[in-house]
């Protein structure tokens, strides 16, 4: 939080006020214009300073549409901030907050939802299969949210510093690379809970402990219902099929 | 049971909403996180654990892109965890793995609720943007700072209401499903669990964005088969 030193134009208190309001920035997301007014909420310190008229006029512009990613509005706030106080033009300001608000939506979905989010829980999944429950507990929250928070610090420095700037620090970024590693990293740890699950015998839902031959059939369903959540089967009845199989195939047994 | 073991989850089931959909995003609202700790305020962290550990791999891609409402895991969890943790002082059946898997069968439906609810107060919320629209001209940017408020203290008291009426009545069916479940069933349930962790497990991978997930997922499945057949 010290980086946000603020700038010549943006004060340090207001740029810190602001950042802390963007994590507020799903807060007032509505079915009409979406997260328009936490944008506003999260702009409001930053137009310290501005006369009454202006900042009337800012705020009812800012009224319109916006939704992008939760994590990076509030460096898009920053940006903008920056830009109404250098005075750009209302067009201008209009057109960056518009055509980034889609790319930054896809980048933080893709980043955090589908690739940090999935590498932390399951981490913690395979620590509450060895009976760790506090590490089960606290290594999800501290690994996603210690990059999450870095990534929100990070690019809402660049929104304050650089204004409209802030996508060559963003572009300079390697996110396929990441994605593709967190992706990888998920895929091997579910990969290491399903065998570990059932070969150990010391797993969360483990009947006992399973032979080479059950785990590799296991790994094999694992796979199959993989397959039919991705061809389009309901994750719900995906569930009830596995348990009706489970209790069928006990109940047909003497 | 004491007072603060049942209003102490519903206080956690409403922080835990905002979390997922207004403030923060820091991951409290993930089964992984919130049933065990809804476990251990009820007395049985590792009931916790084990639901928490399902619900997260069943509700791993159920995340909201471009203002869609997923199912809610946090709504889930909170019921499921609730409705096992109580069972556990009236039931027969054995805790380590039928109860949880009954129970969870049972409630797994909950998360549809909150996402109805989500959709609900999205709706609801446009009357606030209205209102900060018509009143910004006049009395500035306050009106925005009281919008924003409210509705963090609107979604707050509608999920802490849903989640004590969705854990309520999901514990009464539960008591109703598990005390006219036959005891041939127990051992069922138990075989039940294992499947459906793998069915989970199977719903993660088919998650994950990444095109060479399945690959991956193969070859570290086949090298530790192979792990376990030389150590064998």
């Amino acid at each position: 939080m010290n980086k946000l030193n603020g700038t010549e134009d943006i004060s340090g208190s207001a740029a810190r006020k602001a950042f802390m309001r963007s994590f507020m920035i799903q807060a007032g997301w509505n079915a009409e214009r979406m997260q328009n007014l936490g944008f506003l909420y999260s702009l409001i310190p930053l137009l310290d300073g501005a006369s009454p008229e202006d900042s009337r006029d800012i705020l009812l512009r800012h009224l319109e549409f916006f939704n992008t990613h939760p994590y990076m509005a509030g460096a898009l706030a920053a940006a903008v901030g920056k830009m109404e106080k250098n005075g750009e033009e209302k067009a201008t300001i209009r057109a960056f907050k518009q055509s980034m608000m889609g790319p930054f939506g896809a980048l933080g979905d893709s980043l955090f939802w589908f690739s940090l989010k999935p590498v932390a829980v399951l981490v913690g999944v395979v620590l509450a299969m060895a009976g760790q429950f506090i590490a089960a507990v606290l290594a999800p929250l501290i690994l996603y949210n210690v990059f999450h928070l870095w990534m929100r610090v990070w690019s809402y420095q660049g929104g304050i510093k650089e204004g409209s700037k802030l996508i060559s620090r963003i572009s300079g970024f390697r996110f396929s690379i990441i994605n593709a590693l967190l992706g990888m990293t998920a895929a091997t740890a579910i990969a290491v809970l399903v065998v570990c699950e059932l070969g150990t015998g010391g797993g969360l839902f483990g009947a006992g402990e399973w032979d080479v031959a059950s785990c590799a059939l296991a790994a094999v369903v694992v796979f199959l219902a993989a397959v039919a959540s991705r061809r389009g089967l309901r994750p719900v009845t995906l569930l009830y099929l596995a348990a009706g199989f489970g209790l069928i195939a006990a109940l047909g047994v003497p | 049971m004491t007072i603060a073991q049942l209003v102490v989850p519903v206080i956690v089931g409403g922080i835990a909403e905002l979390d997922r959909t207004s403030v923060f995003h820091g991951m409290l609202s993930e089964p992984i996180i919130l049933s065990p700790l809804v476990g251990y305020i009820l007395g049985d962290p590792v009931l916790g654990l084990k639901i928490g550990a399902l619900l997260q791999l069943f509700f791993l891609g159920m995340v909201s892109v471009g203002g869609s409402s997923p199912p809610d895991g946090a709504m889930a969890a909170v019921a499921v965890t609730s409705a096992a943790s109580l069972a556990t002082h009236y039931t027969a059946v054995p805790h380590e793995v039928a109860l949880p898997v009954a129970v969870l069968l049972v409630m797994v439906p909950a998360g549809r609720i909150g996402k109805a609810i989500d959709a609900r107060l999205k709706e609801s919320n446009v009357a606030l943007l209205h209102k900060a629209e018509d009143d910004l001209e006049t009395n500035g940017a306050g009106v925005v700072e009281k919008a924003i408020w409210k509705s963090v203290l609107k979604t707050f008291c509608t999920y802490a209401v849903a989640v004590a009426v969705v854990a309520s009545a999901g514990t009464l069916i539960t008591s109703f499903v598990l005390a006219i479940l036959p005891q041939g069933w127990w051992k069922a349930l138990e075989i039940s669990g294992s499947l459906l962790m793998m069915a989970s497990a199977g719903i993660a991978l088919a998650s994950l964005r990444e095109r060479r997930a399945f690959l991956v997922y193969a070859s570290v499945g086949i090298c530790l088969l192979l792990l376990m057949v030389g150590l064998k």
